[in-house]
């Protein structure tokens, strides 16, 4: 009897998403990162072009709300690191304090917030490089998009991947800080699947015909939310330093979790049992984040793919996705 | 008469001092046009990614403007690399014309960057050539003069002093000069005027600040700059153009640029062309190697253990990232 409930309880413990396109028996998914943005200004439909044609799997877009009910591509809803907005004076006004609830606690933040800007508004931003060791010079080209228009483009480039029968580029979207922007009067998931459906791609029937859709999230109760109106693939995002739910809890909710490397290596290069436990639970493991430039654990660019596959994981986020590509697949 | 023999020999070859010309471990990676595979080639967007990338050199290619300035595009049609079929101020520069190359008589319609003033030069912007390569980049970037690459790498080589890595270096050709000289321009002393102006314009200098090398598919040219700086030198080749025996331009330059069907034959073997470069003191630089066009129908990875094989100095590529991880890492 209690041989029959363990075990009942053991096959319940996942859901295993039937979405091929989450798996690759080959090689680890290749996630690019914000896009190819090693290279280019992060989230700008550059980035992405750069990493479709870099042989990435995946583009990576996170999105933040605009007071007018976009869905708008940044990594956070602060402006000031990615883009111009601290030299444009019409937005002076703008600028403010806030204290944000997120999964890693409160984070209180000075300068420019999406949410109290409209579309148009985020429009006349021009993005930058985040990080000054990396190329400058094509900084304050590229718009700011919203996440219908990556949407878009990835079906339209899709289109033209069907017809010479390769694989879907996909888009692995992240929803940044749910339970903050609700509680404001968004209703971001429902925002987003709303995009979804007008584009047949909130599911995964649709995904996989049209464009490849997993959602991930560092807030677990946004992703339950989810679930219960789509049946895409669901990542759980955790980070080691901060406390989160037990693994056996949320395997019955999601196919796959999305650890920092600091889960997965040691700083001195040994791999945790993290990866052995998640696929014990059935779930899939999305390692974040490699960067040629920031390397971990005292690997060199070779030494952080080997340790990669060594550890089995199933995916990875790279700011660099030509590196991952001529590694796994000995081409871009 | 042996003596005689040795002797000529000897003066047979430049081989350049300068040591930024030789690379002990790995081939060179010139990165042809910037990392033209990914940005819309020779912008400073070009230049600075393949930089990141790790290349070498990056490598400008320079015609004239009607005000004598110098600027950066693969030839003087202005069609294929910039929107200037767009912009109705410039209608009435739409012309044919011939031009002699070393490839014989071209004759294109377009816009030529000679019959355009450096003003309106900076009115254009950037396109990416090949349709099937990224195009979100199209219609940002402008267009530059040697000086801005030049005084950009300069500043970029500052910072690497610093931190002790290796200088960036600047690969220039001078496109058609005998064309362009016969128009009036005197495009050797103009170039050697910028580099002049920066202390660049020798070996020492160059080591210091900014490596130079320069390329031309005209011997002429060369031989008028070798007779005015000590910079390396590099004779561009492309197969069926081949104007001189080695055992002559051997005599005026420090290295040979050919295309790579004079490296790999139609049956894609190696030829004996490095090994004849190399016994006459030269070093061997390809060109191109493109990763959405391999050359001999390679797979990427093969393409890069067959340049190693055939034991050329320096490749032209268009996507430097990949030379780079592969001669670095992989191979």
């Amino acid at each position: 009897m209690l041989i029959t409930l363990l075990f009942s309880l053991s096959i319940v413990s996942s859901r295993k998403t039937s979405a091929k396109y989450f798996y690759n028996t080959q090689r680890p998914l290749i996630i690019a990162h914000r896009g190819a943005s090693g290279y280019i200004p992060e989230h700008t439909l550059q980035a992405y072009d750069i990493a479709s044609y870099m042989g990435a799997d995946f583009i990576e877009p996170d999105l933040v709300p605009t007071k007018d009910f976009s869905l708008i591509i940044n990594h956070e809803n602060l402006l000031n690191e990615t883009t111009n907005v601290e030299s444009l004076p019409q937005f002076c006004h703008l600028h403010t304090t806030k204290t944000i609830s997120t999964y890693a606690g409160p984070v209180t933040e000075t300068g420019w917030f999406s949410e109290d800007f409209t579309l148009s508004e985020i429009k006349e931003l021009r993005a930058k490089q985040r990080l000054s060791f990396r190329p400058e010079t094509l900084n304050f080209y590229f718009q700011k998009i919203t996440i219908n228009e990556a949407l878009d483009w990835v079906i339209n480039q899709n289109k033209e991947r069907i017809t010479k029968n390769q694989t879907l580029l996909g888009a692995y979207i992240e929803l940044k800080y749910p339970n903050y922007f609700n509680s404001l009067g968004f209703d971001v998931e429902d925002m987003l699947l709303k995009i979804l459906k007008e584009r047949g791609i909130d599911n995964i029937k649709g995904a996989s015909e049209i464009c490849p859709i997993i959602l991930q999230c560092f807030e677990l109760e946004s992703l339950q939310y989810m679930s219960k109106k789509t049946d895409l693939p669901l990542v759980y995002l955790i980070n080691s330093a901060y406390p989160v739910f037990n693994m056996s809890y949320y395997a019955d909710y999601v196919d796959g979790v999305g650890p920092n490397n600091g889960a997965i290596f040691t700083p001195n290069g040994e791999i945790t049992d993290f990866v052995h436990q998640a696929h014990g639970y059935g779930l899939a493991v999305h390692m974040w984040v490699i960067r040629d430039d920031v390397p971990f654990s005292g690997f060199n660019r070779p030494q952080t793919y080997e340790a990669v596959l060594e550890a089995k994981l199933d995916g990875i986020f790279d700011e660099f996705p030509d590196s991952a590509s001529i590694y796994f697949s000995g081409s871009t | 008469m042996l003596v005689l023999l040795l002797f000529m020999h000897f003066c047979t070859s430049r081989k350049s001092p300068a040591r930024y010309f030789y690379n002990g471990n790995r081939p060179l990676v010139i990165a042809h046009r910037g990392a033209c595979g990914y940005i819309p080639e020779h912008t400073l967007q070009a230049y600075e990614t393949a930089a990141y990338m790790g290349a070498d050199f990056i490598e400008p290619d320079l015609v004239p403007t009607k005000d004598f300035k110098l600027v950066v595009n693969h030839e003087s049609l202005l069609d294929q690399t910039t929107n200037v079929n767009e912009m109705p101020q410039f209608s009435y520069l739409q012309t044919t014309k011939s031009i002699p190359t070393y490839e014989g008589i071209l004759t294109q319609t377009g816009w030529f960057s000679e019959d355009f003033s450096l003003d309106q030069i900076k009115q254009l912007k950037a396109k990416q050539r090949i349709r099937t390569r990224p195009q979100g980049m199209n219609l940002y970037f402008g267009k530059l003069t040697i000086e801005e690459v030049l005084d950009w790498v300069i500043g970029v080589n500052k910072i690497r002093l610093i931190e002790g890595t290796p200088l960036l270096g600047v690969y220039i050709e001078l496109k058609d000069s005998a064309y362009f000289n016969s128009l009036g321009f005197n495009v050797e002393d103009m170039l050697l005027d910028v580099l002049k102006d920066r202390k660049i314009d020798s070996i020492e200098g160059a080591s210091m600040i900014c490596p130079i090398i320069l390329q031309s598919f005209e011997l002429q040219s060369l031989i008028t700059l070798g007779n005015k700086t000590d910079l390396p030198l590099v004779y561009l080749l492309e197969e069926g153009y081949i104007l001189h025996n080695i055992s002559y331009y051997a005599n005026f330059v420090d290295g040979v640029g050919p295309g790579f069907n004079l490296i790999f034959d139609e049956k894609c073997s190696l030829t004996d062309f490095v090994d004849i470069a190399h016994e006459n003191n030269l070093a061997v630089h390809m060109w191109v190697v493109k990763k959405d066009k391999p050359f001999c129908g390679f797979e990427q990875e093969e393409t890069y253990k067959k340049i190693l094989d055939s034991h050329v100095d320096g490749v032209f590529d268009e996507f430097p990232d990949l030379s780079i991880y592969y001669f670095t890492h992989i191979i």
